[in-house]
């Protein structure tokens, strides 16, 4: 997965288009960070600067703010074709330095499409999918076509996923743009447009955006935006395309936090809040989906797959309906067996995630019904599925999901409440004072954060000399456990593994030794009995024992080395309550060994490849 | 960004370090040493990093204006305030005729001891967020000496000083920096407590927070220095040693450490890193540094001493023979030799700001004795953990000092 800018301005609309450009390109860091580059088109010249390395380190050697020009392209990388490099970067250019594309994407048939450009003469100077767009082009415009055809004959012949955007001297105001499967917004402003694969990225110049969907192409320049369908050469309306962005520009900048996901994990609050005010009729109907439905599976990846997990849990235990929760990229094995009266869950914080993507689609295709679960409007997944709930969590840039995650687990809740209505088990009066109860989650959250980030911020200082932890819950704190460890993981690089405290009896359990971190989410629920034999057993083997637990359980407190007590609450919210904490401390534990908690190394927030 | 891109900075640096007793007895707190820097280098070294127009101090004694303008007046434009009324409002309000109207201003603690990017960063929320102020928090377990904040959607809502335990709602320590409207003077004035007059502000104006992720120390306590010591010398990534100090060649030295100017190590001496040993010091002859020692300047260690994790302030000598660990000794002192200093605080006696240590199995509380300045302590006497020795001491040879920590608590 990468990210990709185009602007392209009026002369001094923007002071300095190739700084707006890089810019933009930081605020798209999260989409990949191993290498970076703009092209700008300066006096019929392509202008390339680029390299591997993180924004700030690559642009205080070349000093991409000092390049002139109103015409730019930027991309940042995450290598998936090519190993991260100075020549890997992109912008990729012909065999004459005439144009310069940036792609976020895979290009399939490119090794063909290679060898093909190769015998005619075509000379590559990386190991990239994406220079096939470049010469591509560069041999229909040889044949006679004119700049805008001959980059859309080169769109016709690639296969694959693609966000691209493309200048040429031939042509030097107009940016060329085709999507495909990766992300694409259009930016409006007066006497400037702007392109790139996230709405972040230009939010501080225009709140107006046009999101593209698939096989559209066409171009911008300071004062045009042209789209078309690909296959149908059917013009698109703009007018009744574009959209005005709510969202304040400082929210994707990190003002008061040193990274964003400690911004995000303070968020908490008033992400749940407004994600539960926004919620409308589309739960209702999501609900009568499920009830008419057969069997209901639940697709979804990464910390979105534990929601999934959580969703299980809500539908059988509040709604009596059996859900089979699956990880999205494992969907094949289900191939033959999906009907039409079928329903899927797809969960997605991005609603870009592939792996979702390819599960949703096998169920469309069987005609199974889809409702998607997703942070970001229009958004791929959305757009394919009958009915989307929208998490109002707001632009989430921190790798690791942290508001996006409790987010999720609140539509679940209120999803199954619904459904636990209409199947009768719960009268209505009880429906609307469970879900006026849920109104004071978020001020809870906001309480638990304020009261517990000191002690998270003492415990990661021992956790970040550990190599290794243990998770465990019962029921509910299951999955709980597992976003826990996941983020320990993913942040710290610190071996977590979750596992049912009663599993840990069946093998876990022979890892522990001295001061080994075993960490319990203890629910006020059924199991809390059981858990307590599961801390002994782990005391007894010297492990270091850390607890979760809600308050009036001081029996529990004393058998452990370090303790959390949260408020009294109905254990079915303990999954947005509890998880804040084990967020800090993974945050925290990521601080303290040095790392940079935004951008773990090896991952990005969307994932676009399969 | 240009409306505010000078801002004028006061420190408030008039404490009399009362907490820290016997340490501050003759030497301002201001003034004390951590790792070969005062503490108030600490603060001014931060604002030094921003855009300032003036820095205002406000002391309580001359002692510590000589000393900023002569380290500092070439670098900032430092103007020097009287603290005439008593406690953190009669520092503030010291500084007001310098400042004008409607300006924002840096307010600094000069007890803090914190990396000096806090300082760019707590400055840079302000420009960038806009808001009417901004306060500087930082999580800490044992909050209840400290001011702690509560926050809400990005704002500061409420402020509260040293809550008592059992209400403690936040663990957000309002970590003394801050960027505040001239407006606090009025609040100050009107409310005569700085805690409310933040309240006052905070429910007027939009306050909002910078959140500091590091390490940050508040010294306020003898046993804080060790911890400030700890954290600065941890930070050392090689070892440096002055082109003007002197080492035996056959001394050995591993690990971080900095040897400053003009300072000595003699035959056989065992330094083990991270160590400090500052300007003009002597280490003996077979002496032994362990980790986090800070030997500020002029002190002398006898031969075969062994300092550990131990702050020995200015012009103090360690006679041969001893084991100090764990201990903060006052300037001037004279510790005689074969004294030995205990560390292990019985168990059930709570120390405010000290943290237990968990070793394989069992929970201990650290600390060594803390000894004031201008004293001499007879030879072969033995310090317990917690002993306090009070300034201008004389203890006979053979003394023996038992934990004595009430006064701290």
């Amino acid at each position: 997965m990468c990210g990709i800018v185009g602007l392209t301005c009026l002369p001094g609309v923007i002071v300095n288009p190739a700084r707006a450009v890089r810019k933009s390109l930081e605020k798209l860091e999260y989409r990949g960070y191993d290498s970076v580059g703009i092209a700008v088109i300066f006096d019929n010249k392509i202008i390339i600067k680029k390299g591997k390395g993180k924004i700030q380190e690559v642009h205080s050697k070349l000093n991409f703010d000092g390049t002139p020009g109103y015409t730019v392209v930027g991309h940042t990388r995450w290598a998936t074709h090519g190993a991260p490099s100075d020549t890997n970067a992109h912008p990729h250019s012909d065999c004459k330095g005439a144009i310069a594309v940036v792609h976020n994407g895979i290009i399939k048939n490119f090794d063909e499409l290679r060898k093909e450009l190769r015998k005619n003469g075509h000379i590559f100077s990386s190991e990239t999918d994406t220079e096939v767009v470049s010469h591509l082009m560069e041999e229909f415009l040889k044949k006679g076509l004119e700049p805008y055809e001959a980059f859309k004959e080169a769109i016709r012949k690639i296969k694959g996923s693609f966000a691209i955007a493309l200048v040429t001297v031939y042509d030097s105001e107009k940016i060329f743009f085709a999507k495909k499967d990766s992300p694409l917004i259009i930016g409006l402003g007066n006497g400037f447009n702007f392109l790139a694969s996230d709405i972040p990225a230009f939010l501080e110049y225009t709140r107006k955006v046009i999101v593209l969907k698939d096989n559209e192409v066409g171009y911008i320049t300071p004062t045009e935006v042209f789209i078309e369908d690909l296959e149908s050469g059917k013009e698109v309306s703009i007018d009744s395309r574009i959209r005005v962005i709510s969202w304040t520009p400082e929210m994707a900048a990190k003002a008061g936090y040193p990274h964003f996901m400690l911004k995000e994990i303070h968020e908490q609050p008033r992400a749940l809040n407004e994600t539960l005010l926004g919620l409308g009729k589309e739960v209702e109907k999501a609900a009568n989906l499920i009830l008419n439905s057969e069997r209901v599976f639940i697709a979804a990846a990464g910390t979105s797959f534990h929601a999934g997990l959580i969703y299980e849990n809500y539908l059988a235990k509040l709604s009596g309906v059996v859900a089979y929760p699956f990880i999205s990229s494992e969907y094949s094995k289900y191939a033959k067996a999906i009907n039409p009266n079928d329903l899927l869950i797809a969960i997605s914080q991005s609603g870009e995630t592939i792996d979702t993507l390819m599960a949703l689609r096998l169920f469309k295709n069987k005609r199974a019904k889809i409702i998607s679960i997703s942070n970001v409007v229009d958004s791929a997944i959305p757009r394919e599925s009958n009915l989307t709930i929208y998490t109002r969590a707001g632009p989430e840039i921190g790798v690791a999901a942290t508001k996006t995650f409790t987010t999720q687990v609140l539509v679940g809740l209120v999803l199954a409440l619904k459904l636990a209505e209409l199947k009768g088990e719960l009268l209505p009066s009880e429906y609307f004072e469970k879900i006026s109860e849920l109104g004071k989650v978020p001020k809870l959250v906001e309480n638990i954060i304020l009261k517990n980030e000191a002690l998270a911020l003492n415990l990661a200082n021992t956790l970040s000399m550990k190599h290794s932890a243990y998770y465990l819950g019962r029921g509910l704190g299951v999955p709980i456990a597992m976003e826990g460890a996941l983020k320990l993981k993913e942040i710290a690089y610190i071996h977590a593994e979750a596992y049912p405290a009663g599993e840990s009896k069946h093998g876990p359990i022979a890892l522990v030794e001295d001061g080994f971190p075993v960490l319990f989410i203890v629910l006020d629920d059924e199991n809390k009995e059981s858990i307590k034999g599961n801390i002994m057993e782990m005391k007894a083997r010297n492990a270091y024992t850390i607890g979760l637990i809600t308050e009036g359980n001081e029996e529990i407190a004393e058998k452990l080395d370090y303790v959390f007590v949260l408020p009294k609450q109905n254990y079915v919210i303990s999954p947005i309550t509890y998880t804040p904490v084990l967020q800090l401390i993974a945050y925290y534990a990521s601080v303290k060994r040095g790392y940079d908690p935004d951008k773990p190394r090896n991952l990005a927030k969307t994932v676009t490849v399969e | 960004m240009s409306l505010y891109s000078r801002l004028k900075a006061v420190i408030l640096a008039g404490g009399k370090g009362e907490r820290l007793r016997p340490l501050t007895d003759r030497i301002p707190k201001p003034l004390l040493k951590v790792v070969g820097k005062s503490i108030i280098d600490y603060v001014l070294e931060g604002l030094s990093t921003l855009p300032l127009e003036e820095v205002i101090i406000v002391v309580s004694e001359k002692e510590v204006s000589k000393y900023v303008i002569e380290k500092w007046g070439s670098k900032l434009l430092i103007t020097i305030a009287y603290q005439k009324k008593p406690g953190i409002e009669g520092a503030i309000l010291a500084a007001k005729e310098f400042l004008s109207k409607r300006d924002y201003f840096i307010l600094a603690y000069g007890d803090i001891i914190v990396s000096k990017e806090a300082y760019l960063r707590t400055y840079e929320t302000f420009v960038n967020k806009g808001s009417e102020g901004v306060i500087m928090l930082s999580p800490k377990t044992d909050v209840e000496s400290y001011g702690i904040a509560y926050v809400s959607e990005g704002k500061v809502i409420k402020i509260e000083e040293k809550p008592s335990p059992e209400k403690i709602g936040s663990t957000l320590a309002i970590a003394g920096i801050f960027v505040l409207p001239h407006e606090l003077f009025e609040h100050v004035e009107a409310e005569g407590n700085f805690t409310n007059a933040l309240n006052e502000l905070a429910r007027r104006k939009q306050i909002t927070h910078y959140m500091w992720n590091k390490w940050w120390i508040d010294v306020g306590y003898p046993w804080d220095i060790l911890e400030a010591n700890r954290n600065i010398l941890l930070e050392f990534k090689g070892a440096y040693i002055s082109s003007k100090a002197k080492v035996s060649s056959k001394a050995i030295i591993e690990g971080p450490v900095y040897i400053d100017d003009d300072a000595e190590i003699d035959h056989n001496a065992i330094i083990k890193g991270p160590v400090y040993v500052g300007k003009n010091s002597f280490v003996g002859a077979n002496a032994f540094l362990r980790e986090y020692a800070s030997i500020e300047d002029n002190v002398l260690i006898g031969a075969y001493s062994e300092i550990k994790n131990s702050s020995i302030q200015p012009r103090t000598t360690i006679s041969s023979f001893s084991f100090i660990g764990d201990s903060i000794v006052g300037s001037e002192t004279t510790v005689g030799p074969r004294t030995v200093t205990l560390n292990i605080i019985p168990s059930g006696i709570k120390v405010s700001r000290l943290h237990p240590l968990r070793i394989g199995n069992r929970i201990i509380l650290k600390l060594g004795a803390v000894i004031g300045c201008n004293c001499y302590i007879g030879a072969s006497s033995v310090l317990f953990a917690g002993s306090v020795v009070d300034s201008n001491t004389r203890l006979k040879p053979f003394s023996v000092i038992e934990t004595n920590l009430a006064k701290y608590i």
